[in-house]
């Protein structure tokens, strides 16, 4: 049999490849949720902005946080993972909900790789 | 009047300094300044930190896990060795770890431990119970166009998902002294240093590269093997586990698959061990949250001694994991049915073929063991008798499995034989205190070894 009978496979392996666009689709999404604000290797700083939330628009969705890349519009999306980050006050970190991205809150978003505007998760500074 | 006599007063002062100098050089040649050792390469600062560093947790280190001499794997025979206050069992002996962390049982039983793959909301009644893989060959087989692929599910690692950053994810999942897991309270998280460290020990242990099929083997059986493994119309094999890798076929795939994940069905078989136990084992989803059923293909050089086999532990030997490909699971699973289109027929290999298969990668095997064994050896050589036995005892472990694997598939009986007799001759390595006769044996071991080789294959 020659290679040209798994051309079915690599057209389907090719299509699968490409949907994974993003460097970091392969990063876990779940022990994520205990590393503190500004600790997630390879990622706080470089992937991730860490600020201070200035805005929230609850009808867009979004929040503008104030780092020192500058102030950001990030959209909020329903599969955007969100956490309470309550390592300061040495609590456990639950899930968070967009509700408590209020102003004044120290965030780490780590965006979506090809859409700086996207949040992939947020991380919520809390007590 | 007095005269003070200044040559007999400069002659006392010579002398007096002679007397000190006289004293002082026996003292200073035995007081001899060692030079201050090399520091430690990166590598060997790894290799500390994966044996011994807790991260300030409940007590286990990456080495509870990975053991050196289980391949950096874990299996149910090892377990039956440990002493119960190992830190491997501190979900036995730590109250706070007594719920939702473990299950003693099916870890003592099947080397099961427990993942929350798709998170920590719900601790009784989400996670998984997975095996625990080895950490060899891993600069072959974690890359691919997507990013890295870590652990089974090819999503092991936290933050940019690399294999670097997958020992912070297992501080938290595994090291911790409570189910909270609070950074700063029931662990700490690695530094930017020592993560560095690690990701080069694990990049360092076994193969760095792959294999180039097919080998001129010397068994029959293990040749037929090899043929049925590289035959698209019969084996297949070769597809997914280029070259007896973890990587996909450029050929098949299209260029630089690097490794893939799969859905093949191990799920859906029938009488999963953990299963029979009655005890609470959900169903494993895979790669992502929720899952996709997919999991991560691993490397088949490494395969023979390294099972059970399977995220879940749920084959115990090579043959047994090589007919799985026959079976309904396999043939029915999203990755079977791929086959079927694109070759038009299932895997359907005979019994003769199945075990021709095993042979083969049992082969192989014995060959990467010996190598290594003999790497080790080399290693050891070069480090003075004082020295601890790891490096010794990795060898010795590597030698048996050689042994274990060639006489459990009854092969190379000649072989076998060469391998016995490097064991016995790096146990004596281990109780020989004279350097000289110590290299006399490490040499006659790694000779043995090679004669072994010899018997196996042409190169």
């Amino acid at each position: 049999m020659t290679t040209s009978n798994f051309t079915a496979i690599r057209c389907k392996m090719l299509l699968l490849c490409t949907a994974l666009v993003s460097p970091f689709a392969l990063g876990q999404q779940t022990t994520e949720q205990f590393i503190p604000i500004g600790k997630s290797p390879g990622i706080s700083d470089k992937y991730s902005y860490i600020g201070v939330v200035v805005a929230v628009d609850r009808d867009t969705h979004t929040i503008d946080v104030q780092s020192n890349r500058g102030t950001k519009t990030i959209r909020v999306r329903e599969d955007t993972r969100l956490w309470l980050d309550r390592s300061k006050a040495k609590r456990t970190n639950p899930d968070a909900s967009y509700a408590d991205c209020k102003v004044g809150v120290t965030v780490e978003v780590m965006y979506v790789h090809d859409d700086k505007a996207t949040a992939d998760w947020i991380k919520i500074e809390s007590k | 009047m007095i005269s003070i006599n200044h040559s007999s007063k400069l002659f006392r002062i010579q002398a007096k300094l002679g007397i000190a100098i006289g004293l002082a050089l026996p003292l200073m040649s035995a007081c001899q300044i060692t030079p201050p050792a090399d520091p430690p390469t990166l590598v060997e600062r790894g290799e500390q930190i994966f044996l011994t560093e807790t991260f300030d947790g409940n007590g286990r280190t990456c080495g509870s896990c990975h053991r050196p001499t289980d391949n950096f794997g874990l299996t149910p025979a090892f377990i039956a060795t440990l002493s119960d206050a190992d830190p491997l069992f501190v979900a036995e002996t730590n109250p706070d770890l007594a719920s939702n962390f473990e299950n003693p049982g099916l870890m003592r039983e099947f080397a099961l431990i427990l993942e929350n793959q798709d998170g920590f909301g719900d601790l009784p009644n989400d996670f998984n119970m997975r095996g625990i893989p080895h950490t060899l060959a891993l600069k072959t087989s974690i890359d691919s166009p997507a990013g890295p692929r870590t652990g089974w599910s090819g999503d092991g690692a936290p933050g940019d998902g690399s294999l670097r950053s997958f020992a912070t994810g297992a501080v938290i999942q595994h090291f911790t002294k409570t189910t909270n897991r609070v950074a700063g309270v029931d662990f700490r998280l690695p530094s930017d240093d020592e993560l560095d460290a690690l990701e080069a020990f694990q990049l360092s242990l076994g193969r760095e590269e792959d294999l180039k099929l097919p080998l001129p083997l010397k068994g029959v059986v293990a040749a037929r093997g090899q043929e049925v493994f590289l035959d698209n119309t019969l084996g297949k094999c070769n597809a997914c586990h280029l070259n007896a890798g973890a990587n996909g076929d450029p050929a098949v795939f299209g260029p630089n698959p690097g490794n893939l994940n799969f859905n093949t069905g191990v799920e859906d078989l029938s009488d999963q061990p953990a299963d029979l136990t009655g005890e609470l084992n959900p169903p494993d989803d895979g790669f992502g949250v929720p899952g996709n059923g997919e999991f991560n293909t691993p490397t088949l050089v490494e395969a023979a001694d390294t099972g059970p086999f399977f995220h879940n532990n749920s084959v115990e030997t090579v043959e047994g994991a090589v007919a799985f490909y026959n079976g309904d699971a396999f043939t029915n699973s999203p990755a079977g049915q791929l086959l079927i289109g694109a070759t038009g027929s299932a895997i359907n290999l005979d019994a003769t073929q199945v075990v021709a298969v095993a042979a083969f990668l049992r082969v192989i095997n014995a060959l990467e063991n010996i190598r290594s064994s003999n790497d080790l050896l080399d290693r050891a050589n070069a480090v003075s008798a004082n020295s601890d036995d790891t490096l010794l005892d990795r060898a010795l472990s590597e030698t048996e499995d050689a042994h274990q694997v060639l006489t459990g598939g009854g092969l190379h009986p000649e072989a076998a034989a060469h391998l016995a007799t490097a064991l016995d001759l790096i146990e004596l390595v281990k109780s020989t205190p004279d350097e000289q006769q110590r290299t006399a044996y490490i040499a006659d071991a790694v000779a043995e070894q090679g004669a072994a080789r010899g018997d196996l294959s042409g190169n």
